[in-house]
């Protein structure tokens, strides 16, 4: 039977993963495009900023997060002292080190299907008078809408199953930021307390699956309906 | 009307350096010339789709590229919309979704388009459902509808067939017709070219090499080489007429027979005839397969380049491509008589 620790743990995860990507998509969009369509100076230094958590140790990103969002950092201070907003050891600080840990993999779908667009209907629009927000609005994002899901379900995936720079940055606190990789950490290391482990760990196979089908359906139904689209039966 | 005098230099292998204006009377132009020799990039700079290094574009009293006074206008905001060789009508759209996007697609003007270019039953569909032909229709109907200082056409027919290209000349024709502003057509294929208009500016190697009528043009020698490297040909408008046993086109008071269907007595048309396509004889042949043959004079013969050009009017203008042999044995020269024999299967009909 699920305990209330264990639930709390599930809806704290899902909850987390559900800010991480609701936070990060707009901005990832916008690098993405940034990265796909523009050419500047410097570009690379963005590149890679934005790919640093992929190769980062997890750890070494939430202690960073730490260092420059902590209630002992200036900005991290500012942030409490003038916002009300304090992240270190807050759900919030979850999802943030969750959407940091994510965000590479949404830009890197997102960045991808922009790049598929055709150039070619970006110029076509702009010559019918559209300023690049309209072609972007309407050209560019309903047709890398595919890559935009796909990003999205990776970084939420992602998300369910940080650990490292979550715990760094978030901590473990039952019931506040303890998550389910953190949960199953804590009890593993708990004498007794492998049973709880083992339901956590059915759990988020569960979750995992259900996450795989519903985003696989919705693929499938996107991809449908693109192809009757192109049957012209739509 | 349109100003132009740009210089860009894309690579150690090409430059574009032209400079060229053409009046209010010559509102449609095509651009000729080889595959290479900078038609497109001329039309993107008109488009603001590529920069160059220098130089000015102006359509009327609107300076769109300048330079020296630091004026580049943006695309979006020089209202010249282009058609592309493929049609890049917008895949997640329907028809009247990518009509209504151009800027200024109001109601009256949807409604005119759609009707000239008859999109009616087009409209629910994607463009993914249309054909070719259909597609690039749509292509010039919604340029047409963002309210253009200038149309700009980039090979609109290279992508589809003949049979289409016969479908969609009229549609385009008519719209080209109806509006005042100005067309620029871009064309390798000369005959295409000349059923819309018979300005031609010529481009060669990313420079001008001559402005004008196919007959103009042949008077001045770099004009004429690219000309006869293309196949030169005579345009000639006529209307239809028929009698109790044929259809035929009267152009003066020559009567033209071409095997073409579907010509309908009253009706204009625009014929295109190769100059290679014209054989000249001294005297008419009294029994032959070929349906033409029309009396006409030797207004100038040009020699070189291995063969001979001969400029006939035969109540209408005519060029004849011959070889040096022929032209001395038929002694031609200014004012000499010559019958043009013309088979009907060599006339092009335009719309």
């Amino acid at each position: 039977m699920i305990t209330p620790a264990e639930l709390s743990a599930v809806m704290l995860s899902l909850e987390v993963a559900a800010l991480a990507v609701g936070a990060s998509i707009l901005p990832a969009i916008a690098v993405a495009w940034v990265l796909a369509k523009c050419r500047f100076p410097g570009k690379i230094v963005l590149d890679v900023i934005v790919h640093l958590p992929l190769v980062m140790p997890p750890v070494a990103v939430g202690y960073l997060l730490l260092a420059g969002l902590g209630n002992a950092s200036v900005v991290g201070g500012w942030l409490r002292d003038r916002l009300g907003i304090e992240l270190a050891f807050t759900i919030r600080g979850a999802a943030l080190a969750a959407g940091v840990m994510g965000f590479p993999l949404m830009v890197r779908a997102i960045r991808s299907a922009m790049e598929a667009v055709d150039p070619r209907l970006e110029q076509a629009a702009s010559t019918l008078g559209a300023p690049p927000w309209r072609v972007f609005r309407t050209v560019t994002l309903p047709l890398c809408i595919p890559g935009i899901i796909a990003g999205a379900v990776l970084c939420f995936a992602r998300s369910l199953g940080e650990f490292g720079a979550t715990v760094t940055f978030a901590g473990s606190i039952e019931g506040r930021t303890r998550t389910i990789p953190a949960a199953i950490y804590a009890w593993s290391q708990t004498p007794g307390g492998d049973g709880a482990a083992a339901r956590l760990l059915v759990l988020s196979v569960l979750i995992s699956v259900v996450a795989i089908v519903v985003s696989g359906l919705f693929s499938r139904r996107v991809l449908d309906h693109a192809k009757r689209e192109r049957r012209g039966d739509a | 009307m349109i100003d132009v005098s740009i210089r860009l230099r894309r690579d150690a292998s090409f430059s574009l350096d032209i400079a060229w204006q053409a009046s209010k009377h010559e509102r449609v132009v095509g651009i000729h010339g080889p595959s290479g020799a900078g038609k497109t990039t001329l039309l993107h700079v008109i488009a603001g789709l590529q920069r160059p290094d220098a130089g000015r574009v102006a359509i009327g009293d609107t300076i769109l590229f300048d330079d020296a006074k630091g004026i580049d206008v943006p695309t979006h905001r020089r209202r010249v919309a282009m058609v592309f060789q493929e049609h890049r009508l917008f895949p997640h759209m329907t028809v009247e979704r990518n009509l209504r996007y151009a800027a200024g697609a109001s109601g009256d003007r949807m409604r005119a388009i759609v009707d000239v270019l008859e999109l009616g039953p087009l409209l629910p569909r994607l463009p993914s459902r249309l054909s070719g032909g259909e597609a690039q229709r749509v292509a010039i109907g919604r340029a047409m509808l963002s309210s253009p200082r200038v149309l700009l056409l980039d090979e609109p027919f290279a992508a589809i067939d003949q049979d289409r290209r016969d479908q969609i000349m009229p549609f385009l024709r008519r719209l080209v017709e109806a509006s005042d502003i100005p067309v620029l057509c871009v064309s390798h294929d000369l005959p295409d070219l000349l059923r819309l208009t018979d300005r031609l500016l010529l481009v060669d190697a990313g420079r001008c090499v001559g402005f004008g009528t196919p007959s103009t043009l042949l008077h001045q020698a770099a004009a004429r080489r690219l000309l006869k490297r293309h196949g030169l040909v005579s345009i000639v408008d006529g209307v239809v007429e028929a009698d109790a046993t044929s259809t035929f086109i009267r152009a003066g008071d020559a009567r033209m027979v071409a095997a073409v269907e579907g010509l309908e007595p009253g009706k204009r048309v625009r014929t295109i005839i190769k100059a290679s396509d014209v054989a000249l004889s001294s005297r008419p042949l009294e029994v032959s397969s070929i349906q033409n043959q029309w009396k006409a004079r030797v207004v100038r013969v040009a020699k070189g380049d291995g063969s001979v050009l001969v400029e006939l009017d035969a109540g209408f203008g005519l060029i004849a491509e011959v070889s040096p042999a022929a032209a001395t044995e038929l002694a031609l020269e200014e004012g000499v008589a010559m019958w043009c024999l013309v088979t009907a299967s060599a006339i092009v009909c335009g719309v």
